[in-house]
């Protein structure tokens, strides 16, 4: 993976993302007369995202997806770390500048219809960013460019002038993307994009998503809670847990052979649609509850819930970092050890 | 069927026979369920699985008797061979808890928030049975260690806003056990938890269901779950049953067009190289009922007469039933 990273490098200059050692603290009042709280939601992360590639962020709730995306979309400003756009620091820039270099990242958002704008027509919705970063364009010329654009989704002319409401989830969510794509984007930040809708539709979303990569080279972060989702999508795999990246690779690497015993559980946790690989199968339970954020473990965040912690987990954190033989990066002293034999 | 009078040892736990659902309202009757017929045989997990709008957990609900006011209620409900249906509401009640237990989706809402979560499971034991409140107490304990909550002796005394959400389930399966009833009806019961905690979940439910020997209905729109836990299944679209039959044989050869998009469309861990394949549209919406087969817009092997017709139940033998006009056609001759 190094390798073929910094082939990439050397070929096409930085990266199109880049974070380094990015964190949000957030501080929980406590009433008056108590100091507040500080919550890690993000801890130290650092990833990298080339061009017309996606990168997959996997973990459960409370594990700091949803804030990384948010710093990621400029929505959530940093705590410290760096963010870089082809090369550009845009994670301290003053906001109108960054608000300038942030315009060719979008966001598709959870929940399709309460980030649409129920009292505008979906033509609007979609030639509002235009509206507002290509002011030099005339009138006629954003309204049609926005009917492409939803015509690309899969919406056609003549449901443009609908309400959110008078459309499907599934629908709603396609004006959402046709949206985060209107402007010249070259990022979009899907956060839990197709958690809210039925099975049946998740399936035209994540082919859309990936048909407009192909068409546009746009590329994505994709946020979600759903392993078999976003190893469907992804190139690239990031796990997190209680606000940090334990496992980091190739989508192949972290799930064919994941070096981290969270992901392994994980990945023993998705159920395989198919009744005799199901019931045949013993997968690995993990025991208790993901701790607070507010109150993580010392050493390894992991070790509370972790069939092979020993001491050394309470001391010392482990660095991610490629361990043994493993091509990806696994934050876990036993990764060398762990996780050969485990490819199914 | 059984005779009523006579609830033999060989009739199905619950028996469902061409129950109907219809909602009132201002803009006129509204058909959520429409002629479910199933059988779910003694320590059997039986699930319904279906998308949002497809009548499930309606389904669940009438068989509870849980449905509002304004809704009318059609069908027979045999409970051990005895109809359930005809009840009155006293009689029916009684029977919630003891012979039929629910374990919901949103277990937050599902508890009291100003009692302890020990007092609710010891609760069901008082109201039904009478059993002193320090017995009942007692067991309450037991239930929670049971259901394998930690410190079961604390935990007992707490409130369920002290619980995290997969304690929380585990509450609501330990109260749903409390009075061993026969069935159990799990409407979702992982849908709203994390993936580890939803593995741990359905651990327990297959372990207490190896444990107790009870019948369980598992609602769910999780293939995945279907997969690990459930004997056989019904797939439902519209409010009707498109597919019924045991779970191997439905996964290995499904012979409704939408079992078999439902299967394609989901993306698979173990084959991450196969995209999945979606289906087109999306399920209608119970107030505008698509004429012929309800499934007929989205279907790949659409004909003419599935716009017309509505099909009728093909039964395929060995409790496989399809609604398709195509039923007994392979899916490469249409």
């Amino acid at each position: 993976m190094s390798s073929r990273a910094e082939q990439d490098r050397a070929a096409d200059g930085p990266p199109l993302l880049e974070t380094r050692d990015l964190s949000k603290i957030y501080l929980l009042p406590q009433g008056m007369f108590r100091p507040p709280i500080e919550l890690n939601a993000v801890s130290g992360v650092s990833l990298r995202l080339e061009k017309g590639r996606t990168l997959g962020i996997v973990g459960e709730s409370g594990c700091g997806k949803s804030t990384l995306s948010r710093m990621l979309a400029g929505l959530t400003p940093a705590t410290s770390g760096s963010i870089r756009l082809d090369g550009l620091e845009v994670a301290s820039l003053p906001a109108r500048q960054r608000d300038k270099a942030l315009r060719h990242v979008q966001m598709v958002f959870q929940s399709p219809y309460s980030s649409l704008n129920p009292r505008m027509r979906i033509a609007d919705i979609v030639r509002e960013p235009l509206d507002v970063h290509r002011k030099d364009l005339p009138m006629r010329e954003r309204e049609s460019r926005a009917l492409e654009m939803l015509e690309r989704v899969g919406i056609a002319r003549s449901m443009a002038r609908r309400t959110p409401h008078q459309l499907s989830g599934g629908q709603q969510q396609r004006v959402g993307i046709a949206r985060a794509l209107a402007c010249d984007v070259r990022l979009v930040i899907c956060d839990e994009p197709v958690s809210a809708l039925d099975v049946s539709v998740q399936a035209q979303v994540v082919n859309l998503l990936r048909e407009l990569q192909h068409s546009l080279g746009v590329s994505y972060v994709f946020v979600s809670h759903d392993l078999a989702v976003v190893a469907n999508i992804s190139d690239d795999i990031a796990v997190m847990y209680l606000g940090k990246v334990v496992e980091y690779g190739t989508a192949r690497d972290v799930l064919q052979a994941p070096r981290h015993p969270y992901t392994q559980a994980l990945v023993d946790s998705a159920n395989i649609p198919d009744p005799a690989v199901e019931k045949a199968r013993r997968p690995r339970i993990l025991v208790g509850d993901i701790p607070r954020p507010t109150d993580p473990p010392s050493g390894c965040r992991f070790r509370t819930r972790c069939w092979m912690a020993q001491e050394r987990c309470a001391a010392e954190e482990p660095a991610l970092e490629p361990r043994g033989d493993a091509p990806q990066a696994v934050a876990c002293h036993f990764a060398s050890d762990n996780g050969k034999d485990l490819r199914r | 069927m059984t005779a009523s009078a006579n609830a033999s040892a060989h009739a199905p736990t619950l028996s469902v026979r061409d129950l109907s659902v219809t909602f009132r309202s201002r803009a006129g009757d509204v058909d959520i369920v429409r002629d479910l017929s199933f059988d779910i045989a003694r320590g059997e997990v039986f699930a319904i699985i279906g998308e949002s709008g497809s009548g499930k957990s309606t389904a669940a609900q009438a068989i509870m008797g849980l449905l509002p006011g304004h809704s009318r209620v059609g069908g027979d409900l045999l409970l051990d061979g005895e109809s359930i249906a005809a009840m009155s509401a006293g009689a029916r009640r009684r029977l919630l808890g003891q012979r039929i237990s629910f374990i919901s989706q949103d277990a937050l809402s599902a508890l009291n928030p100003c009692t302890t979560v020990g007092y609710q499971i010891a609760e069901v034991m008082m109201v039904h049975r009478g059993t002193p409140r320090r017995q009942a107490m007692e067991r309450a304990v037991e239930l929670l260690s049971l259901t394998g909550i930690s410190a079961p002796q604390e935990r007992v005394n707490h409130y369920p806003h002290q619980f995290s959400g997969g304690m929380r389930q585990r509450a609501l399966i330990a109260m749903a056990l409390a009075l061993e009833p026969e069935l159990v009806i799990a409407d979702e019961p992982t849908t709203a938890l994390d993936a580890t905690i939803k593995a741990q979940i359905l651990e327990l439910l297959s372990s207490l269901r190896a444990r107790f020997g009870m019948s369980v209905l598992l609602i769910t729109h999780d293939m995945g779950a279907v997969a690990r836990l459930a004997d056989r299944l019904l797939v439902m679209y519209a409010g009707r049953a498109a597919e019924v039959g045991g779970v191997r044989e439905v996964f290995a050869a499904p012979r409704h067009p939408y079992t078999r998009a439902l299967l394609r469309s989901m993306p698979r861990l173990d084959l991450p190289g196969d995209a999945p394949v979606s289906i087109p549209g999306s399920p209608p919406v119970p107030s505008e009922p698509v004429p012929g087969c309800a499934f007929h817009p989205r279907c790949e092997r659409m004909r003419d007469i599935c716009a017309r017709v509505r099909p009728e139940e093909t039964v395929l033998g060995c409790g496989r039933r399809v609604a398709c006009h195509f039923a007994l056609q392979e899916p490469a001759d249409v």
